[in-house]
């Protein structure tokens, strides 16, 4: 028992990293929804229908959201070419950027806010948009 | 004496049966009982398995099958049937059990094998044994052996990765089906999927913007066998033995996509909610990885190829 106890607490050493790494958490996905193709993006398309931070702040919605409003905005090629795994795809939304339009469900889901922010991380990181296609397979779908 | 013939004993449990009918479940627990209620949860790989029962004790009745229990359908328990609730669909000895509630009971006789009923009507007191039904599940079980146990007792033996034990114990009996539980993952990895990520690797903890920290080498293979990709890691300054015989795996989440698992001789006991993610060159082939932060999404270990497996597996 001593034995698997030195082990584990050897793995864990491995997996999680040495001194100052931060611990790994459960996963942001919970959805059980199945792997979705993506959108190829619209060339041109912009972000001209997301929905402004005054807008938001006149219904309500804290920074927090707001904040995840402005990091679409900059990235609306890329959040087109992306699906949104929070079942909107069955009421006909297109791609994870119109979920930031007026009628989207952006504003109060989890999901929508959630893959945006990867998105944006993995952007500022320079990933393609195969990459970050793939990171969000991995956490939203089943 | 068998407990379905008239006795002093069995007219007071006929009285104690009623009374307990008679009472609220709160009025119920303000009392001594006989056979005491128990409730027992199993969680594995996110499937909750919950058993709610009473535990008749065998206060030196002999024998207790053919005896204390007579030869009919029995629930193994007492007062109010045993039942057996499922989150998600399992399967017993490999007969499926959709996600819900049942009484469970059990044809119980001199010859073997047993048979386990489960009903979906999962309110029945013990002495109204429901008549065989289509939408009942049964099966046969064994009558096995164990160790003497005083007072009924459900259990899951022997957890692992997709599954364990029921176990049913009494006295020296014990019933042992095998449970099954659907995977949250794939646990297996096809020589496709394998092939762009072999080789061996050398990195840091810590990713890119960050210090680098110790430095750790990794060699990815493919077992055949087992249909899984194997892991060897080797972290600078750590004692080469410490990990005994544990063995760590990558396990497909999707394309060039995994997560990391370890376990013993193929089996799996433990799979880490974060993301080890390999970026391919044009061919198609994995140049370099990051392992992440399931929740945070920070790179705690990146690492690049540094050698290929001299193209087994590879596609």
């Amino acid at each position: 028992m001593s034995q698997h106890v030195s082990r584990r607490a050897a793995l864990r050493a491995l997996c999680l990293g040495v001194l100052g790494v931060p611990a790994l958490r459960p996963s942001l996905h919970g959805a059980a929804v199945p792997r979705l193709d993506h959108p190829e993006p619209r060339p041109g398309v912009d972000a001209a229908d997301v929905l402004t931070a005054e807008r938001l702040r006149r219904e309500g919605f804290g920074d927090d959201v707001v904040e995840v409003f402005d990091m679409v905005r900059q990235i609306p090629e890329l959040a087109d070419g992306l699906a949104c795994y929070c079942g909107c795809v069955l009421m006909g939304n297109r791609s994870l950027l119109t979920c930031f339009h007026e009628g989207g469900m952006a504003r109060g889901c989890n999901v929508c806010q959630g893959e945006a922010r990867l998105a944006f991380r993995r952007w500022k990181e320079g990933q393609t948009l195969d990459q970050i296609r793939r990171a969000i397979d991995a956490r939203f779908a089943v | 004496m068998k407990a379905g013939s008239p006795s002093g004993r069995a007219s007071v449990l006929l009285l104690a049966a009623g009374a307990v009918v008679a009472a609220s479940p709160v009025e119920a627990r303000a009392q001594i009982l006989a056979s005491e209620e128990a409730t027992f949860t199993q969680t594995i790989d996110g499937t909750v398995l919950t058993m709610t029962y009473s535990r008749p004790s065998r206060r030196g009745r002999d024998p207790l099958f053919g005896g204390v229990v007579h030869w009919h359908r029995w629930t193994p328990g007492a007062n109010w049937a045993t039942t057996l609730e499922v989150s998600k669909e399992v399967t017993l000895d490999g007969h499926p059990v959709p996600a819900g509630k049942y009484s469970v009971w059990l044809d119980v006789s001199e010859a073997e094998p047993w048979q386990m009923v489960l009903d979906r009507d999962a309110r029945i007191f013990h002495t109204d044994s429901p008549p065989d039904k289509e939408t009942q599940i049964r099966f046969p079980v064994a009558r096995g052996e164990g160790p003497e146990t005083e007072t009924l007792l459900w259990n899951v033996d022997r957890v692992r990765a997709d599954g364990g034990l029921l176990t049913l114990q009494w006295g020296t009996t014990r019933v042992a089906m095998d449970l099954k539980v659907p995977s949250s993952r794939r646990l297996t990895t096809t020589p496709a999927e394998a092939g762009p990520i072999l080789g061996r690797w050398e990195g840091n903890y810590g990713g890119p913007g960050g210090a680098p920290g110790p430095g750790l080498a990794l060699n990815v293979t493919y077992d055949e066998t087992s249909e899984r990709v194997m892991v060897e890691m080797v972290m600078e300054g750590m004692d080469a033995d410490a990990m005994g015989d544990a063995e760590t795996y990558f396990l497909p989440v999707t394309d060039l996509v995994f997560t990391l698992a370890w376990g013993e001789g193929g089996e799996i006991w433990e799979t880490f909610p974060g993301f080890v993610e390999f970026t391919p060159d044009e061919t198609g082939r994995a140049m370099s990885l990051v392992a992440r932060d399931g929740e945070t999404d920070e790179i705690w270990l990146s690492a690049r190829r540094v050698e290929a497996d001299g193209g087994r597996g590879d596609t």
